[in-house]
């Protein structure tokens, strides 16, 4: 919406009174009027102001008008000022002639018809006005042209990374589906009585086919919804997830880049799913790859180290490109910047691996010098140690003891308890901490509450069909046995983490 | 619990006909299990468990046709005594909550190692439910079920 601004109009003369006459023709304008008595005056108040008319008297001491419209008319800024001239001396038709050469849109002799003069000056002003206006819509659309052509960007970008993603999980399920077969043909043929030169044969077709296997994995994490990990969920073997990852990796790489490793075996795990670290380590290797693609000794290393200081552990990728400069450094990040040529780079690399690892609440530190190499490291939070933590702390496992009389329940609830890492026993509950059994009346539960009683760290989980009198023992818990598979699985765990705080009844 | 000295008795549901015939010839040498045949249909799967009465069933789950995962929930009603195990290279969350809670006794990842998958198939023939490594790293990232 274009409302009206006020405009200035500058008035140079050196003589007070026709200064004064001047602004009081103008004045009925309603615009800002500004008065300066000299050449250079009225060059410093330029210097800050747009104007929209120069009134200005030629004849004027040290810098006529003249020589002030030609300093004007240097500047690009002032192409939209217009500059009109008053004279009572210079009247001639060569002097208006220079006037107008100087880049003047009028000049008024003395005496001045105000009218004339007003009616001059408004149509100037107005020119002013509607030029600004167009400038700004003209500014205001480029400004959207940008944003579409951004949007279109990053949709052609989603678009991209989707049909990748999809074809990177068909590919690997394919190669997965195929690969099952063989290896298992292979076991057949191994169990079998064969000459030596068979076996290195059968040993080198399983070299082959395990390692197609990795870049299959590999494939499918790298299609996987990193967004489905839920963070605190998540805990990482970073050198496990190297191993099924590496083959995947170094084919990311130019041929002639070595890729060397150094991730100690005994890293603590990261809070990261696989997924998501694939994704983002497979973004950094890329990059390292790229930035080696001219050299013959490019080398990149990555590695891995813990933090125990900071609960962390930092995964670092390097190379020993060209490094980056200031300004790559300082907006590798921004979405869209890239030093790559188009079609190779979109430019979202980098802004991808940054909100990923905002995501597990990671940090990315970039360290790089021309001529050196560059230095990305990876701060990730390391898992949480198991919340199966007995009270004291201690991080023996817990003995969790099951009887149940459904068969697939029973097996259901041991898988429970294994994925939440208890030692399950059968039968006997004298030995454990944990007791899951079930009653279908108010006298079974009593069982479970003297189970709890008699340890300090004792607790039980009764499943039963009917509604049952909650326990007062804020260390017995009872569920519905009927609680589909995956309820009982969130209920049970849930119950269990509360660790004896405020459990009761779940239904 | 299964009679040990019983060899387990495995049918295999997938239409993937290289799997199938690897997975058969593979369990034939095993001592302690029986490879009871293919169905290459899901339509065909109800039917031919009840007429064979497996142990284990191993359950594909990209079929056409037919959801596998309903005729997992009709076998675990009518016939508990053939445990259903997913079969699948497909891992996911909602697919093994699914499988879960429709009554699988487990739910095995194509891309396991052999040898594990046989453990695997033995231990449902001992009561177990079982979970492909890879599957219980899906199922521990993907958060809570339900």
């Amino acid at each position: 919406m274009i409302t009206r601004e006020k405009v200035n109009i500058l008035l140079v003369d050196d003589q007070p009174a026709k200064l004064l006459s001047l602004a009081t023709i103008v004045s009925s304008l309603d615009e800002t009027l500004v008065t300066t008595s000299s050449a250079d005056e009225a060059l410093k108040y330029l210097l800050d102001h747009d104007c929209a008319v120069v009134l200005m008297d030629v004849c004027m001491p040290k810098m006529d008008g003249f020589e002030l419209a030609e300093m004007i008319r240097q500047h690009p800024r002032f192409d939209r000022t217009a500059i009109i001239f008053i004279s009572a001396v210079h009247l001639s038709d060569a002097d208006r002639l220079r006037g107008y050469n100087l880049g003047a849109v009028d000049y008024i002799p003395v005496p001045i018809v105000p009218e004339v003069l007003r009616a001059k000056v408004a149509v100037f002003v107005d020119l002013f006005r509607k030029t600004r206006d167009l400038e700004r819509v003209n500014d205001e659309l480029q400004e959207r042209i940008l944003e579409v052509n951004r949007s279109n960007g990053r949709l052609r970008f989603a678009d991209r990374m989707a049909t990748i993603g999809t074809l990177a999980a068909g590919l690997g399920h394919d190669m997965g589906n195929l690969l099952l077969p063989v290896r298992m043909r292979l076991d057949t043929l191994e169990a079998m009585d064969l000459p030596d030169p068979a076996r290195a044969d059968i040993a080198a077709i399983r070299e082959a086919s395990s390692y197609l296997q990795r870049l299959a994995s590999s494939l499918r994490l790298l299609a996987l919804d990193s967004d489905a990990e839920v963070p605190s969920e998540c805990s990482t073997r970073v050198g496990d997830w190297w191993s099924e990852t590496e083959s995947m990796m170094r084919n990311g790489v130019p041929r002639r880049v070595q890729l060397s490793t150094d991730i100690p075996s005994d890293l603590r795990p990261v809070r990261m799913g696989k997924a998501g670290l694939t994704q983002v380590v497979f973004n950094l290797v890329q990059n390292a790859g790229d930035a080696l693609r001219d050299r013959s000794d490019g080398t990149i290393v990555v590695s891995a180290r813990d933090d125990p200081g900071r609960g962390t552990v930092l995964i670092t990728v390097f190379d020993n490109g060209p490094g980056m400069t200031e300004e790559a450094k300082a907006r590798c990040l921004e979405p869209f910047f890239t030093t790559k040529t188009r079609g190779l780079s979109t430019g979202l690399g980098l802004t991808l691996v940054s909100a990923l690892m905002k995501r597990v609440q990671g940090t990315i530190c970039i360290d790089s010098e021309a001529g050196i190499g560059t230095r990305i490291v990876l701060e990730l939070p390391a898992a949480k140690a198991a919340d199966t933590a007995r009270p004291d702390g201690s991080p023996m496992r817990v003995i969790a003891s099951v009887t149940l009389k459904d068969v697939r329940l029973a097996a259901h609830v041991r898988s429970i308890l294994d994925s939440l890492e208890y030692d399950v026993t059968t039968g006997d509950r004298n030995g454990a901490d944990l007791w899951i059994t079930e009653a279908d009346g108010n006298g079974e539960i009593e069982a479970a509450r003297r189970f709890a009683a008699s340890g300090p760290v004792r607790r039980a989980v009764v499943l039963g069909t009917s509604p049952l009198t909650p326990g007062d023992h804020d260390r017995v818990v009872y569920l519905d046995r009927a609680l589909k598979a995956s309820a009982l699985r969130a209920q049970l765990r849930d119950a269990l983490r509360a660790n004896g705080r405020g459990a009761g009844v779940h239904r | 619990m299964t009679d040990p000295s019983r060899p387990l008795r495995v049918l295999c549901i997938d239409d993937n006909e290289m799997v199938a015939r690897a997975l058969g010839r593979r369990i034939e040498s095993e001592p302690l299990m029986k490879w009871v045949g293919v169905v290459h249909e899901g339509a065909l799967a109800y039917d031919r468990v009840r007429e064979e009465l497996p142990d284990v069933v191993l359950m594909d789950i990209d079929m056409p046709g037919t959801d596998p995962f309903l005729t997992v929930e009709r076998l675990s009603k009518d016939i508990p005594s053939a445990r259903v195990v997913m079969f699948s290279g497909h891992v996911n969350s909602a697919f093994i909550e699914r499988a879960l809670d429709c009554g699988a006794w487990g739910y095995l990842s194509k891309n396991d190692d052999v040898a594990r998958l046989l453990e695997g198939i033995r231990r449902v023939g001992d009561g177990e439910i079982v979970l492909s490594e890879e599957v219980r790293a899906v199922q521990r990232a993907g958060g809570r079920p339900g």
